[in-house]
């Protein structure tokens, strides 16, 4: 295009040194970034090596299916005379040491490392339940009010700045106020409030008391909740935000009221990207441990939440009386305290001393706590991905 | 059209305008469904105002009960035992660095002898323990009534020497023994049996050898013992008499605390009095509560029988000082080893101060008066300035947060540090370097490090780090590290290099998003000018996204110093300010946390403790600190955002 | 030579000679190629993923600058470039101008101050801004902006200076400014400007060619082109049948 009869190379670069350094840099940058990999990768091969063969067998069923379907207890390891050690539970100890007679030698009790890792699991899965509940319709709703109706204005900006706050808010504050709030003052129906109650209301037949839900399921699904709401609003809100405009409009001119747009135009387009954002609110949600420290976890208990105590009904107890009875144990799941999987893990790794046995433990749990967390937040990003290369608007 | 529709039409009209009147209760629905969602909206809001209404409901109570409590502790006159107490303490610490010093001064003398004493007591160990359950046969058989049959015991006793003959055979016996040593020795082990009392002939030999080498030690360093054995003892005396002084005082404390506690009960009672309708209640209430009255504590004596023995404690204060400075003129000069020299160095140093503070004690005991009033500042500094965190103490509780604020910061600092530049870096790659493929796997590598659950960091740290540490750190080559090797598996370093790991997420995806927002035309100018990729991404890039970058760094720390698993964990959870003093080896040092102390204590306390406001109050430090971080890390971005516009 | 983006061609059959030291002008309708050619002179297009020459040469200085001996940092000094949207960083005026300066290594400062200088009076700058080199360049008003980088494309002394519709985002009287800097600027640099307005083209350009679809239809003196057209297409285009 342009030209003048001139070989020599106008624009030769002296650019060795530069060119080295450039290589240089983009190295050091590489290294950089696989470190956090590399990193990421060593600790998930390390609790793979290590907990993979608690809860793997080689032979068939190939699942130790007592660590997944058994409660934890405390594990009792005895010797007898020829060095040869038993591992048992709490009830089996007696028989051994029955059967081992004379031959008896020493009993080790190591607590919590005995059993399964059941309990913990379910009361992981009812915790996440009542949090993703509460706070998906919470925050459901909260996104469609900033996105659909909200103007702007100074409560608009009071509401961003809220939930910017409310996810710095460290999750042992949380744990504070959970406590505070649910375990110690939050409203329930009893006959005779206790001393504590803050406010009493009698309504006639009850009264509702200001006396907190104890700590149970709830309290913690609640504490929960508040905990991964900033997530699900701003998640929620996006999925929202990337509904096309024109889409409303279109409604809009149909003459659709705000909602019927809503409803019809706006909400079944964003629904699977706020469902896919929610998994890893589940994944938060299940990881925590300091908001349910104090208002719903247990370090032992040897029942599932649905396995009340009650008293037994006398022989001749009527159908309804019966119902009553399992329906107070169904409550259970609700108004119980737990185990859970990340304050078990918080137990076997700071409240026991460290050997092979507790090791076998830890590991377990760590391995089956990981593997459910990873696969939640993997479906949540290959979802992700997915949906975003399927609703290009 | 069909002309069927026509007639239709009013039908139509009705329908829209029927439909536009509907109400429920008089509100539009439109509106009613509006506020339903604004209602929702406010949640976070109405959430942010309860947790602030329900951290200052329980902690706010704490200021006037910690001031009563301080109130009594000075009534009762444990203040003025600690005027001296507390400078004493500091005896120990200089005296526990006399006995190091002289245990170093000994050591190159005495050492390899020890060593060959230990080192025989444990292969004796040893070897016992590999025959231990034919020992304990033996041992039950002989205390057996009646005595089994002598050829059962000779059995028995054959299998023990099998076992003992086999276990001596099996050892390994270190190089600190001859080979004739050895030998002795091994036949000695294998005729261990439980009828033998006495320790084999040949570890009494080697103890007695010893023994002589101490001696020798202990007659060349004569001046270095006798001065650390004076010093030792200097404050028996004094101990003694402030410990009587502090028995008395907890006396009084206690009897202070029941009369509170009755004086409380009958308030309660009479108040309960007071709202009750039915006459007979309320009577027998009132009775109830005049019974509930202790008997009423003469402090002024009580302390006046303290302060009355301050010439005492003057005289024996002065008794001290002047032997500890005794002691302190006649320390040597030279100790031979460089450990040594060092330790007394710093015994030598801490001295003065000590006695200085000592003499000071003396003068404070004076003007100390046991009915000035405890004001609120002093309360509130003593919560927030207070270098103690003492509870459950059968002394005295402390809560002062200084402590657990140092730890946390210093964790979090580590942990920033180490985050910020590997985020950034990570950042600065993908986003401009990185091809697709790379894209694809760093990206969602460092989002599921957002999914782990902080507890099984924490137990990483515990099970893996720690040790990883441990070892790196007693590698020879690396010992030019200060702090290495560390005494700790748990520590603030290890503690940071977990939450730096956490952070990484954050600061990593906040940074790119910065480094995204970078306008386009800033690039193609550098490009266009002839810039290199390096030259543009540091020179154009990195400078338009640092208020972005930096912002990310705030919000990184935010999520750190709330972070309360690892810490819990991980951090070795010892409640004292980090000694300094050690320099940047600080950080492989033991600490607690704001967060950590929480989690760990809140389960223990009873509701409306003290302990229990004062845990509510480090809760509401740590929501300011939120805030705090939050706010700073707006306040830099919109910085940003204005300087682009 | 021919363009693509890909599968698609961009530029077809582009044969072109453009003179030293005038200004020339690309006129053509929106989507014609215009801007593409303009950034196959400097070698923009080698960031987007797929481009390439796939024919024939792009020649500076004689030299074809796809050989592999061509440093695109040296080329990319030697040829600045304009942008359709004024993009100063934001740093200070006289960061500004000096950066391309100092990515080539240029450390004495008053090395630096006097290229600054002769950058800024060539860009008739000088006397408005020189009291405040330090403020920020955010601050300047739109035409001052749009100069503010023209200032920072030659003061690493390129021996051809690009512009791609420099004007079309300013008001009319910053546009004025320019378009008298233009012609002074002829005098030192060969500068190629794409415009989307033809009396642009005819107020500034010594040369123009006429773009359509990707290919030349028309090159030569503006005169020629403006009042006698060759080509049917041409005059079409210049009379508004179509834009």
């Amino acid at each position: 295009m342009k030209s003048k009869t001139d070989h020599a190379n106008p624009f030769a670069g002296d650019s060795t040194g530069i060119q080295k350094r450039e290589t240089a840099a983009r190295w050091a940058l590489r290294a950089g970034s696989y470190l956090v990999v590399l990193t990421t990768a060593a600790i998930m091969l390390h609790i793979f090596v290590k907990g993979a063969p608690v809860v793997f067998r080689s032979e068939w069923p190939f699942v130790n299916t007592q660590f997944l379907t058994e409660l934890p207890s405390q594990l009792h390891v005895i010797e007898d005379k020829q060095g040869r050690r038993y591992e048992t539970g709490v009830n089996g100890a007696d028989a051994i040491k029955k059967e081992l007679g004379e031959n008896y030698r020493s009993e080790k009790t190591i607590a919590y490392s005995g059993g399964g890792i059941l309990g913990p699991i379910v009361g992981t899965a009812l915790l996440v339940i009542v949090s993703v509940s509460v706070a998906l319709f919470l925050g459901v709703a909260c996104a469609i009010y900033l996105s659909e109706y909200a103007k702007h204005g100074k409560f608009l900006e009071l509401i961003r700045l809220a939930i910017l706050n409310l996810a710095g808010v460290p999750s042992v504050v949380f744990g504070l106020f959970g406590l505070g709030a649910f375990v110690l003052t939050a409203p329930v129906f009893v006959d005779v409030p206790a001393d504590r109650s803050v406010l009493a209301i009698p309504l006639g037949f009850t009264t509702l008391s200001f006396e907190g839900w104890d700590t149970c399921v709830l309290s913690g699904g609640f504490t929960l909740a508040f905990v991964i709401l900033p997530v699900i609003i701003t998640a929620s809100e996006q999925c929202l935000q990337a509904v096309p405009q024109g889409f409303r409009e279109t409604s809009m001119a149909l003459g659709a009221t705000r909602w019927q747009t809503i409803r019809y135009s706006v909400l079944p387009f964003a629904t699977p990207g706020i469902l896919t954002s929610s998994i890893l609110g589940i994944a938060r949600a299940a990881g925590e441990t300091a908001p349910i420290m104090f208002t719903a976890a247990l370090a032992f208990k040897d029942k599932l939440p649905w396995q009340k105590d009650l008293p037994p009904l006398p022989a001749d107890a009527s159908v309804f009386a019966q119902w009553e009875q399992s329906l107070q144990r169904f409550l259970g799941i609700f108004t119980e305290s737990v185990q859970a999987l990340p304050y078990h893990i918080y137990t076997l790794a700071a409240k026991i001393p460290q050997n092979e046995y507790s090791e076998r433990a830890q590991y377990g749990s760590v391995f089956v706590f990981l593997v459910l967390v990873a696969a939640l937040a993997t479906v949540s990003i290959w979802m992700r991905i997915h949906l975003r290369k399927k609703y290009r608007w | 059209m069909d002309s069927s529709d026509l007639p239709r039409r009013p039908e139509l009209r009705n329908l829209i305008i029927r439909n536009r009147k509907r109400t429920i209760l008089g509100f539009d629905p439109q509106q009613i469904i509006k506020y339903f969602f604004g209602a929702n909206a406010s949640t976070a809001v109405i959430v942010l105002v309860l947790i602030m209404i329900f951290l200052v409901r329980e902690g706010v109570d704490f200021l006037p009960t910690n001031r009563h409590e301080l109130q009594t502790y000075r009534q009762a006159g444990l203040e003025f035992c600690d005027l001296v107490d507390r400078p004493l303490r500091e005896h120990q610490t200089l005296s526990s660095s006399l006995r190091q010093c002289v245990s170093a001064a000994l050591e190159p003398i005495v050492k390899d002898a020890r060593e060959r004493r230990n080192a025989a007591f444990l292969l004796k160990t040893q070897a016992e323990e590999k025959a231990a359950r034919q020992r304990e046969a033996l041992e039950n058989a002989l205390e057996r009534e009646p005595p089994p049959a002598e050829d059962q015991l000779a059995a028995l006793r054959k299998d023990l020497q099998t076992a003992a003959a086999a276990a001596s055979q099996a050892l390994i016996y270190p190089s600190l023994f001859t080979a004739e040593e050895t030998a002795l020795f091994k036949a000695q082990l294998a005729a261990l049996s439980p009828e033998l009392t006495d320790l084999p002939p040949f570890i009494q030999a080697l103890s007695a050898e010893f023994m002589t080498q101490d001696r020798a030690a202990r007659e060349k360093y004569a001046d270095l013992v006798t001065a650390q054995e004076e010093f030792d003892e200097a404050p028996d005396d004094l101990h003694e008499l402030v410990d009587e002084l502090k028995e008395q005082a907890l006396g009084a404390k206690q009897s202070v605390e029941e009369s509170h506690a009755l004086a409380v009960n009958r308030q309660q009672l009479l108040e309960a009095a007071e709202t009750t309708a039915d006459p007979d209640e309320k009577a027998s209430l009132i009775k109830e509560a005049e019974a509930s009255v202790g008997e009423e504590v003469d402090l002024t004596a009580l302390t006046k029988e303290l302060t009355a023995r301050t010439g005492e404690l003057q005289t024996q204060i002065a008794a001290y000082v002047e032997s500890a400075e005794k002691a302190a003129a006649s320390l040597p000069d030279d100790v031979g080893t460089p450990d040594a020299a060092a330790l007394l160095q710093k015994a030598k140093k801490g001295l003065p101060a000590h006695v200085q503070d000592m003499r000071e004690a003396a003068t404070a005991l004076e003007s100390w008066r046991v009915d000035k009033p405890v004001s609120m500042l002093r309360v509130i500094g003593a919560f927030f300035f207070g270098t103690e965190w003492i509870t459950n103490s059968s002394w005295q509780d402390f809560f002062g947060f200084v402590p657990l604020l140092t730890g946390s910061v210093v964790i979090a600092l580590i942990a920033v540090f180490i985050a910020t530049p590997i985020s950034v870096i990570a950042a600065i790659y993908t986003n401009q370097f990185a091809t697709d493929r790379e894209k694809e796997l760093i990206k969602p590598v460092i989002e599921f490090i957002q999914a782990i659950p902080s507890v099984v960091l924490g137990f990483i740290g515990i099970s893996l780090v720690g040790d990883l540490i441990k070892e790196f750190s007693e590698v020879s080559w690396l010992q030019w590290i200060p702090g290495f090797p560390i005494q700790e598996r748990l520590n603030m370093f290890n503690a940071g290099c977990l939450l730096a790991f956490m952070a990484v997420p954050t600061m990593f995806s906040l940074s790119e998003d910065a480094l995204n927002n970078v306008p386009r035309g800033y690039i193609d100018a550098s490009d266009a000018l002839g810039a290199t990729k390096l030259q543009t991404v540091f020179r154009v890039i990195v400078p338009a996204g640092i208020s972005g970058i930096l912002s990310a760094v705030l919000l990184g720390l935010g999520r750190v110093i709330g972070e309360t698993m690892v810490v819990l964990l991980v951090a070795g959870n010892r409640i004292a300010i980090p000694d300094f003093s050690a320099g940047p080896g600080v950080v492989f040092q033991p600490a607690h946390t704001l967060t950590g102390i929480i989690a760990q204590e809140l389960g223990e306390v009873s509701r409306g403790s003290s302990h229990w406001q004062a845990l509510f109050m480090v809760g509401i430090v740590l929501f300011t600190i939120s805030l705090l971080v939050n706010w700073c890390a707006r306040a830099v971005a919109r910085r940003f955002e204005s300087q682009k516009a | 030579m021919d363009f693509c983006y890909g599968a698609s061609r961009a530029l077809e059959d582009i044969s072109l000679d453009v003179p030293y030291h005038r200004v020339t002008a690309l006129i053509g309708p929106s989507g014609c190629g215009k801007s593409t050619l303009l950034r196959c002179i400097n070698r923009m297009n080698d960031r987007v993923p797929g481009a390439r020459v796939t024919r024939g040469q792009v020649r500076v200085k004689g030299k074809n600058i796809h050989d592999a001996d061509v440093d695109l940092t040296q080329l990319r000094k030697q040829v600045g470039m304009v942008f359709q949207k004024s993009n100063p960083f934001a740093k200070s005026i006289y960061d500004n101008v000096a950066y391309g300066l100092r990515i080539h290594g240029e450390k004495n400062k008053a090395v630096l101050d006097e290229a600054v200088e002769r950058a800024l009076r060539h860009s008739a700058l000088w006397d408005e801004l020189k009291d405040r080199l330090g403020a920020s360049a955010l601050a300047l008003s739109g035409g001052q902006q749009q100069r503010l980088c023209i200032a920072r494309a030659i003061a690493t002394l390129p021996d051809v200076l690009l512009m791609d519709e420099p004007c079309s985002a300013l008001d009319p009287i910053s546009t004025l400014k320019i378009e008298e800097l233009m012609s002074q600027l002829a005098r030192e640099f060969t500068v190629i400007i794409v415009t989307h307005n033809m009396q642009q083209a005819v107020r500034v350009s010594d040369f123009t060619a006429f773009l359509h679809l990707g290919k030349i239809i028309e090159f030569g003196p503006t005169e020629d082109i403006f009042t006698n057209p060759r080509e049917k297409l041409t005059e079409d285009y210049l009379r508004g049948i179509f834009s």
